[in-house]
């Protein structure tokens, strides 16, 4: 499916929502976020409105309580991106890089696996259920204000052999081709 | 007409006929013309001014009678106080919502009410004295000692006269229709109250205190008890006016049961304490009864609510009472019990006998199992009815303490019962207003959930004949509750990103839950329910942790009460409602261990379980008859029926987009009946959620916004239902 600005941040809702009801029914519910740049934004009331007598979303506000939540229940969160480190000797604005290191802060926190590539540029997001990528990061902007666009594969028999081409590659690029992020990542000194 | 009507009528005439007279030469029509203008401006001004003095003179009077309020809060004030202004007055003159509460665990409100305790007299606001200080209550406000408020003795009648015990305003406040008659609501000025003096001994019959005040003549003894009964006030509230404000719409699905909100700006409302309950345990196990006051006190109050109009047609009240027989059963029940409560308290037997007197009645007419009203009525005629009833009675009090209710009362009432021929008609009614109660709590705990108030903070009105639900701040003057409810009510306008970007939205502080929203999760089936059904009945088994901690639980029971839980499942699902009231199903006499066990089991969810929407206390009718004025199994017959045009059973794309493009919301409803199937079934839905989501329709998108399952309607298999909605 085409994916643009205006649907991306739908269906990166949706399908974490379905990862959620996955992990509460105890089955192996996993999320990949790949994104040179990451840092927190409010889901639109709209997307976060759900009603369900046996998941928990109320008290969704921002996408890291989302991502959060699928960590409480039970999920795998595997994060890539680049080091506040590698980000402080470009030209990148401090103040997004503080943005990063506080949503980075937020989910190491909780126990997501959060690993580092200096050359990053891909954007992908893979769940259990389908894989997203395009021109998108993990960012307020990336998801609403820019022009983006990209494509969604459903983890269904008519696109499974594009997401697990996906899938392969985001588990290789997390497990054999970045590093774990540290404590000394997040500790920048940002004047 | 009044005299400048008449006067501007005459000029009028007058200028008719100038208009149409030749002989009036031009200068002296202008001049008349002239004229009759000034005049008629001067009568306009003086109406205008009339207008004006009246307002002042209404506000003249308001001030007056706040002063008036004022000179009595001082005149309750003990001598050697040192009145503050701020705390004491302004309360008392200050009008709404402006009155501000001396600290954050202050209540807030306009009307003082004096309490004397033992000879020191306290200022109490009226909303606090009524909810925690009525006649009959025990508190530790003063001191360390317990205090309670003189009530006097009830144990003939369970009718406490309260009028030489207390300072009662000599005008009544307004009047309440109770039963069948209009008793007149009189506001407390000053509330008596004395140390209660040790040891405490309650009798085990009618939970009357020892303390020289309620002393029952009772020959069952007097025992002692280590912990104060809980006593809790029965409130009867009634509008007395409104002034309406903005009114909003919900969105769907919400839209279908709720047809229009309206915020009140004002609304005033009386508040009457007709009597209390109180609950002690007496010798292991909990005992309950319910004291009328004789008059009922009570005050008026001004503040804020929300009006919310239900759909609720005769239509869906036929089908349904057609359709579900064991809801049928119910609604009998309910009425019965409704009827019983009445009778009983006009021929004055206690209400502590209700239980079992309703117990003996189930079991002398077989309401356990699904029977109709004509069966029902034809048993209630029998001419043996009493004499089953009396003896059925008597096995139920094999199982409780005391002794069997007064002969001749008991004969009373059965006789009235049997008068009793339950229709077609009485039974709709009956449901009609079981659902808008039912409803009323489901809003009033979505209001406390939206606005983050306590369910005191709140409280609830039905009216009856609009169909209307009125949630209102339980305090005068207002506390914000209903006002951010209505604010929060419901996700206006569309998703869309470019406009997000644009709007105030992101800048919100929190995504506060809506109204709507947290009213429609509540409507859903009720995870203990579920779990209760599965545990018991059921041969698929979700695999939903919150569904599998629950059965967790349950089977932990199973070891202790492995008797219980066999007998419950050998008498079905449709009975699970009847044999949970008194002891009557019960059959092991000589094991009363074993018969509360049962007890314990048999009040399983099916019917209104304590989690979803009772709200004990705060109910109007009271907690001892909350389970006969609200259902939940009608209330999923509500939300059925209202999200069948939305539901689509069969697992197609085609059909779930047609439904979405016709509603803008879509249910895919599956039900599983074979757990070796489940995971084949949840694939397929899986599949086709994801190939829906996101999906542009209209200049909208597909979004998944809700997951709930539910059971069958045997339950013996689970239904997995996933919501669509286009943002």
């Amino acid at each position: 499916m085409h994916v643009t600005e205006r649907n991306i941040s739908l269906i990166d809702v949706d399908l974490l929502i379905s990862e959620c009801i996955l992990a509460n029914r105890g089955k192996p519910a996993f999320a990949y976020f790949i994104s040179p740049f990451i840092s927190d934004f409010k889901i639109p009331t709209p997307l976060a409105k759900f009603a369900s007598n046996v998941i928990n979303i109320s008290d969704i506000e921002n996408f890291s309580d989302l991502i959060i939540l699928l960590a409480q229940y039970g999920g795998k969160v595997y994060i890539v991106t680049r080091s506040p480190l590698d980000l402080i000797n470009t030209t990148i604005s401090r103040a997004f890089i503080r943005k990063q290191i506080r949503m980075l802060s937020k989910l190491y926190k909780k126990e997501c696996e959060i690993r580092v590539n200096p050359r990053l540029h891909a954007k992908v997001t893979v769940t259990s259920q389908g894989a997203v990528s395009g021109s998108f990061n993990l960012t307020e902007s990336g998801r609403f204000f820019n022009i983006e666009e990209g494509q969604f594969f459903p983890n269904v028999a008519e696109f499974r052999e594009y997401y697990l081409q996906k899938l392969d590659w985001a588990r290789d690029l997390f497990e054999n081709r970045s590093r774990p992020l540290n404590e000394d990542d997040l500790n920048v000194n940002i004047i | 007409m009044n005299i400048v009507e008449e006067l501007k009528k005459c000029i009028e005439e007058l200028l008719n006929k100038i208009r149409f007279d030749r002989n009036i030469s031009f200068e002296i029509y202008k001049e008349i013309m002239a004229a009759s203008d000034e005049l008629l401006g001067t009568l306009n001004n003086l109406e205008k001014t009339k207008q004006i003095d009246e307002q002042q003179i209404k506000r003249l009077y308001e001030n007056a009678k706040s002063l008036l309020q004022m000179i009595e809060t001082v005149k309750r004030m003990r001598q050697d106080a040192k009145p503050s202004y701020i705390d004491d007055f302004i309360p008392s003159i200050a009008s709404p919502p402006f009155t501000m509460p001396k600290s954050l665990f202050e209540p807030q409100g306009t009307e003082q009410i004096a309490v004397e305790v033992s000879g020191r007299v306290y200022s109490e606001k009226a909303e606090l004295a009524l909810a925690l200080l009525f006649p009959g209550s025990i508190t530790y406000r003063y001191g360390r000692t317990p205090v309670k408020v003189y009530c006097g003795r009830w144990f003939q009648s369970s009718r406490a006269r309260i009028s030489s015990l207390h300072e009662l305003d000599p005008e009544p406040q307004f009047e309440l229709r109770e039963g069948n008659r209009t008793v007149k609501v009189y506001k407390p000025l000053t509330l008596r109250a004395f140390r209660l003096p040790r040891p405490h001994l309650i009798c085990v019959e009618c939970l009357s205190l020892s303390d020289g005040d309620e002393n029952c003549g009772h020959s069952t003894p007097k025992i002692p008890i280590r912990r104060l009964p809980s006593n809790y006030p029965i409130i009867r509230k009634l509008e007395l006016s409104r002034t309406e404000e903005e009114k909003k719409d919900v969105q769907m699905p919400m839209s279908l049961i709720i047809s229009e909100v309206t915020f009140l700006k004002e609304i005033e409302v009386g508040i009457a304490l007709i009597g209390f309950e109180r609950t002690a345990s007496v010798r292991g196990g909990p005992r309950q009864i319910r004291v009328t006051y004789d008059p009922p006190i009570g005050v008026k109050i001004k503040t804020a609510g929300i009006s919310l109009k239900v759909r609720l047609n005769d239509d869906f009240i036929k089908a349904v009472l057609d359709s579900n027989r064991i809801l049928r059963r119910d609604v009998i029940l309910q009425l019965l019990a409704n009827e019983l409560a009445d009778i009983m308290s006009d021929v004055g037997l206690p209400s502590y006998y209700h239980e079992p007197l309703l117990s003996a009645i189930i079991s002398a007419i077989g309401l356990d199992e699904v029977v109709d009203e004509e069966t029902v009525t034809s048993r209630l005629h029998d001419s043996s009815f009493v004499n089953r009833v009396i003896g059925a009675l008597n096995t139920e009090f094999m199982f409780r303490e005391g002794a069997v209710p007064d002969a001749q009362l008991t004969q009373r009432v059965l006789e009235s019962l049997q008068s009793l021929t339950i229709t077609e008609n009485e039974l709709r009614v009956r449901l009609y207003r079981t659902i808008l109660h039912s409803l009323a709590h489901v809003f009033l705990l979505a209001t406390a959930i939206t606005s983050g108030s306590q369910l005191d903070d709140i409280d609830y009105l039905v009216n009856e004949d609009e169909a209307e639900i009125v949630i209102f701040d339980a305090v005068s003057g207002g506390n914000g509750s209903s006002k951010t409810a209505f604010e929060f009510l419901s996700e206006e306008g569309k998703f869309d990103v470019e406009t997000y970007w644009q709007s105030e939205e992101k800048e919100e502080i929190y995504r506060p839950k809506n109204f709507d929203e947290t009213a429609f999760e509540l409507l859903l089936p009720c995870i203990n329910s579920i779990a209760d059904r599965i545990f018991l009945f059921g041969k698929v088994e979700p695999s939903e942790n919150e569904i599998k901690r629950k059965l967790k639980e349950l089977r932990i029971k199973e070891g202790t009460h492995q008797m219980a839980i066999r007998r419950i499942i050998e008498y079905g699902v449709s009975r699970l409602f009847p044999i949970g009231i008194g002891y009557h199903a019960v059959d092991y006499s000589d094991n009363p261990r074993e018969a509360e066990r049962f007890k314990e089991m048999a009040t399983i969810c099916l019917h209104g379980c304590p989690e979803c929407i009772s709200i004990g206390r705060k109910c109007n009718s009271g907690s001892f008859y909350e389970k006969y004025n609200i259902s939940k199994l009608a209330l999923d017959e509500l939300i059925n029926y209202n999200l069948k045009k939305l539901t689509v059973t069969s697992l197609s794309m085609d059909e779930i987009l047609r439904v979405l493009r016709e509603y803008g919301v879509a249910i895919l409803t599956a039900p599983c009946m074979n757990e070796k199937l489940r995971e084949e079934l949840l694939t397929r839905i899986n599949s086709l959620v994801l190939q829906l989501v996101g999906r542009e329709i209209d200049g909208k998108h597909v979004k998944l916004s809700g997951h709930w399952i539910g059971t069958t309607p045997n339950f013996e298999g689970v239904i997995y239902n996933y919501m669509f909605q286009l943002v």
